[in-house]
């Protein structure tokens, strides 16, 4: 996996990928959150005219993912789709293609976009874990309120699209702390809100395509 | 910000006559506004403030006590230059340099604001040099100098909001409306093509079909007329017209619920319950932010935390420049004749002791080595825009000969190159540094255009409707369509870098910001004229000022993912 940046958990590999991804080695999973599919259906519907091309776009990324880490199993950790106004006949379609395609079991986590949509998502080929996931010593959940009340895990969330805005960028971060990470959010057509520094011990930054940036102290946010 | 001027500005003051303050920006109005009240708490109930921020009906109530006389003393920002007039207003006063001689006249002009009668306007300099400024327009307007303003060319963001206001309407016939359009001075060139592109993003998104199958905004009915798709999106488009740039805002109000004005959400988020703030001539506490809006209770304690207003800082105008210039030339002649010379004089003095004072046919260069590294000043006194234009250039082609890294600092005056090594700038500091030869490819090159286009896509987004603030009822929706107008630059220029509207961006960018065809004037002078060169042991009193702003960008043509490279190691450095 070109560049790519791996660590070791509890034992376990993993490997963040520059495309804001993660790769659990032992486990043969990929796992990403916040995949958003049909945001910009939702703002077309609403008058606004965003290009459509990042649904096919995220799609592709995550086909493309899976077949080069030949992984066993897509994990997505909540919020797989935006808004039930987003996904119209066409877009329903193309994601139940798409799910049909993928040479990999599909496991999505519900998050709080999905529960609306529950009845879409359970038509899908895909296996629904409606609270979060527990798989060996990790713990899998969408927002960081979900987790259980006491877990010897190290865990996984994402929800919150953590991002640094610097110097007129902005860049989403895995952001790890003692007992967990949080997750960039996949799709690119996503905002973020600022990394919650407290009890950070080290953040990533996915520089699309071409490596994982290790931050080892962080700038203040500008 | 100018305190030192406070006692004497206060002394000068009279309650008994109408006054305005004008001040540069919203946040000098509120600061000016406590500094005046600290030092007269008995003007409480005569004194108002007035900016483009606070409530409308607080405004209103304000302009009309104004002309009632029941208030004397209104300490405002350009929302009062415009459009209202107060026959009554007889002292009129300007905080810093108004940075343009229209401007200053305009100012003026509130006051005895009755055909035939002349109009006085007492200038508050905020550091010494704006002295200068106020010489260069006394005698601009005595020689009856006044700039033009320049006219947007096919703005298309405005075009594509009247197309829809037009539709939410009547509805148009496009032909019909085209030449309706083209009478318009900003739309003469526009060319039927571009009219066509502009429909089309309305109708169907763009000419890309496939990639808006969602999307519509206006259709075609069967006589050929344009009209909008559903009353909902009229309503949305309504409540979002106008073309006045604001960041997202939230409304202030009272737990008791008066409503105080609008205020920028990036300021609200970096305060907890409980932090003080000065808003609206008042020191609130934070209660609670709800939805849009920012609940506050009136404060005993006072607070020094301002709200601060984003805005680009206004440059000073061409002909301005060009009469400063002019000032400097004949400076000592002129001390007599003006008083605001005669002032600064002692500082042009010590400039010209420590290094020169440059007439108009000559460009000064200072060099000096400090602890920082190796500075290069240059003056060319022709705004802070053609400067944030010049300096990356200058740096770009000195790197050209040798490799270098430059910080860059700019001011109204003149500009800083600083390199923490060595550097020849003597040797490099010749006219052909000055061609205008491949002026837009060099241009292009040493600027990062793409973030410059970045933030004048905020605007058009806005205008367009891509951005919204106000939506009807429904605020569930709402918050699924949030997205920054940043976001969607990146969007856009990924999947649809042809896009008009990203071009407007780019070439409003490149005008605006760097004014090229000023850029190329200035070059043209600078190139011809005498140079100074000066290596002076410590900073003059021209190049102080830019020490102190240092608001230094760097000379950046890398990537996004070089730049970023770049600050990862500058954060890992122990």
């Amino acid at each position: 996996m070109i560049g790519a940046h791996s660590l070791s958990i509890h034992g376990q590999t993993l490997s963040l990928l520059p495309q804001r991804a993660l790769y659990w080695h032992e486990e043969k999973t990929l796992i990403v959150a916040d995949v958003h599919i049909g945001k910009s259906q939702t703002f077309q519907r609403a008058g606004i005219a965003v290009p459509g091309q990042v649904l096919q776009e995220d799609l592709n990324r995550l086909t493309q993912l899976v077949s080069s880490a030949s992984a066993d199993r897509l994990l997505i950790l909540g919020d797989f789709v935006h808004h039930r106004s987003g996904l119209t006949k066409r877009v329903c379609e193309e994601v139940e293609q798409w799910c049909e395609n993928l040479n990999a079991e599909i496991m999505v986590i519900v998050g709080n976009h999905d529960r609306p949509n529950r009845r879409f998502l359970y038509s899908l080929p895909l296996v629904l874990q409606e609270h979060g996931w527990e798989c060996g010593p990790f713990g899998f959940y969408h927002d960081e309120a979900d987790k259980p009340s006491k877990s010897d895990q190290f865990l996984f969330f994402g929800h919150t699209h953590p991002v640094i805005f610097k110097n007129g960028l902005r860049l989403p971060v895995f952001a790890f702390y003692r007992t967990h990470c949080i997750m960039p959010a996949f799709s690119i057509f996503t905002g973020g809100s600022p990394l919650e520094r407290r009890g950070l011990v080290q953040a990533f930054i996915p520089l699309e395509d071409e490596a994982v940036a290790v931050l080892t102290s962080l700038p203040p946010d500008n | 910000m100018g305190w030192p001027m406070r006692d004497k500005l206060v002394a000068d003051l009279d309650i008994g006559r109408s006054t305005l303050i004008f001040t540069n920006t919203r946040y000098q109005a509120e600061k000016w506004y406590q500094e005046v009240l600290d030092a007269r708490p008995e003007w409480a109930g005569l004194m108002a403030l007035h900016h483009g921020s606070i409530d409308e009906r607080s405004r209103n109530f304000v302009e009309s006590g104004l002309k009632s006389g029941l208030i004397k003393l209104v300490v405002c920002t350009s929302s009062l230059d415009l459009g209202v007039d107060f026959p009554q207003v007889e002292r009129v006063y300007q905080i810093g340099s108004p940075k343009g001689i229209a401007r200053t006249i305009q100012r003026a002009g509130r006051a005895h604001h009755r055909i035939g009668e002349s109009c006085e306007i007492t200038c508050v300099p905020t550091h010494a040099l704006e002295l200068l400024e106020f010489a260069a327009t006394r005698s601009a307007i005595e020689k009856g100098e006044v700039e033009s303003r320049p006219r947007l060319q096919k703005p298309y963001d405005v075009l594509t909001q009247h197309l829809v206001s037009c539709a939410a309407g009547d509805g148009f016939m496009p032909a019909e409306l085209f030449a309706e359009i083209k009478t318009a001075t900003s739309y003469r060139d526009l060319t039927w093509q571009e009219f066509e592109w502009v429909l089309a993003l309305v109708e169907h998104g763009g000419q890309n079909l496939s990639s808006y199958s969602e999307y519509h905004k206006i259709v075609r009915d069967p006589a050929g007329r344009y009209r909008i798709v559903t009353p909902r999106l009229a309503h949305i488009h309504r409540m979002n017209i106008g073309t006045i740039h604001s960041d997202a805002q939230l409304k202030v109000k009272f737990l008791r619920g008066k409503s105080l004005g609008l205020i920028e959400e990036g300021f609200i988020s970096r305060l907890k319950k409980g932090d003080r703030f000065v808003f609206a001539g008042r020191t609130l506490e934070l209660f609670r932010v709800e939805d849009d809006t920012v609940l506050v209770r009136l404060s005993e304690k006072s607070s020094r935390a301002i709200t601060k207003w984003p805005g680009s800082r206004l440059p000073i105008s061409e002909s301005l420049s060009e009469e400063i210039r002019q000032i400097l030339t004949s400076e000592k002649k002129a001390r007599q004749t003006s008083p605001e010379l005669a002032a600064v004089g002692v500082i042009l003095e010590r400039q010209a002791q420590l290094s020169a004072v440059p007439e108009s046919h000559q460009l000064l260069a200072e060099t000096c080595r400090t602890r920082e590294g190796y500075h290069l000043f240059l003056y060319p006194f022709d705004g802070r825009l053609v400067h944030e234009g010049l300096a990356p250039l200058l740096a770009y082609r000195f790197t050209r000969a040798t490799r270098a890294t430059f910080s860059l600092t700019v001011n109204d005056y003149g500009m800083e190159l600083l390199s923490r090594e060595v550097f020849p700038f003597e040797e490099l500091l010749k006219p052909e540094i000055f061609s205008i030869e491949n002026l837009a490819d060099d241009i292009l090159a040493s600027l990062n255009i793409s973030s410059m286009a970045k933030r004048q896509f905020r605007d058009i987004a806005r205008i367009t409707g891509l951005v919204n603030q106000n939506y009807p009822g429904r605020r569930h929706l709402a918050r699924q369509l949030q997205a920054s107008a940043s976001l969607l630059f990146d969007v856009f220029q990924r999947y649809e870098p042809d896009n008009l509207l990203l071009r407007q961006a780019e070439r409003e960018a490149l005008d605006q910001f760097f004014e090229q065809s000023r850029l190329q004037r200035t070059l043209q002078r600078l190139g011809s004229a005498e140079l100074i060169i000066r290596h002076i042991p410590h900073p003059t009193p021209f190049g102080f000022p830019l020490l102190t702003e240092r608001v230094s960008s760097h000379l950046t043509n890398e990537s996004i993912a070089e730049r970023v490279a770049k600050l990862v190691r500058q954060w890992s450095k122990p």
